[in-house]
């Protein structure tokens, strides 16, 4: 999620704000401490201009 | 906006450690004066009893909805403030204080078998460690997430 957000010129800031959260839940779901809800992950694809299925996948 | 929330959200992760740890240290000088029988009760007693709840009152709210910290801010800073981080935390926070009040109460039955532990010593003791550790759990997982 990192790279995407970096693609678009967002600092982790930003992206919380953009979405209504806290700078410290993007931190968390970048470093994959926290996984975020449904509803999260979608509003992070779209604020990213991406898929959900772009921005996380399963572990292999 | 991202500043002030952090800046808040860092307040209420300090608020609710400092409360929780004072108010288990303060136990002790609550139960010497809470321990003399209701009929010898003086004002000091009341405002010692009074304190002891309004503490309570104050951890429980602050932890399960920080609202009295975040009175006057927008509603999206409020949001920010309370999203699904905080969400997990606050559940984690609810766990460890569920584990804690089963742990302390065994360890109460276990020494009531040796010493008088009375009721309202343990139910005191079992309800300010239920009280206690989820805010202290909650600011720890805050601190170490960064808040």
């Amino acid at each position: 999620m990192r790279d995407a957000r970096t693609a678009v010129g967002l600092t982790q800031a930003q992206l919380a704000e953009k979405i209504g959260v806290s700078r410290k839940t993007i931190n968390t779901v970048e470093n994959g401490v926290f996984i975020p809800s449904t509803v999260l992950a979608l509003k992070l694809a779209r604020a990213l201009g991406t898929t959900v299925e772009a921005l996380f996948q399963l572990p292999d | 906006m991202a500043d002030d929330i952090e800046k808040l959200s860092r307040r209420r992760r300090v608020i609710l450690a400092l409360y929780g740890i004072l108010f288990l240290g303060l136990q002790a000088v609550l139960f010497k004066k809470l321990d003399d029988p209701i009929e010898l009760w003086r004002p000091i007693h009341y405002a010692y009893a009074a304190s002891y709840l309004g503490w309570s009152g104050t951890l429980i709210y602050i932890f399960s909805t920080g609202g009295l910290l975040f009175r006057g801010r927008s509603p999206e800073a409020r949001a920010a403030l309370n999203d699904e981080l905080t969400e997990a935390n606050r559940v984690a926070g609810y766990k460890a204080g569920y584990w804690a009040v089963l742990i302390v109460a065994f360890v109460l039955f276990v020494l009531s078998q040796t010493y008088g532990v009375t009721a309202q010593e343990a139910l005191r003791i079992t309800f300010a460690v239920g009280v206690a550790m989820p805010a202290c759990r909650f600011a720890g997982l805050e601190r170490k997430q960064g808040a």
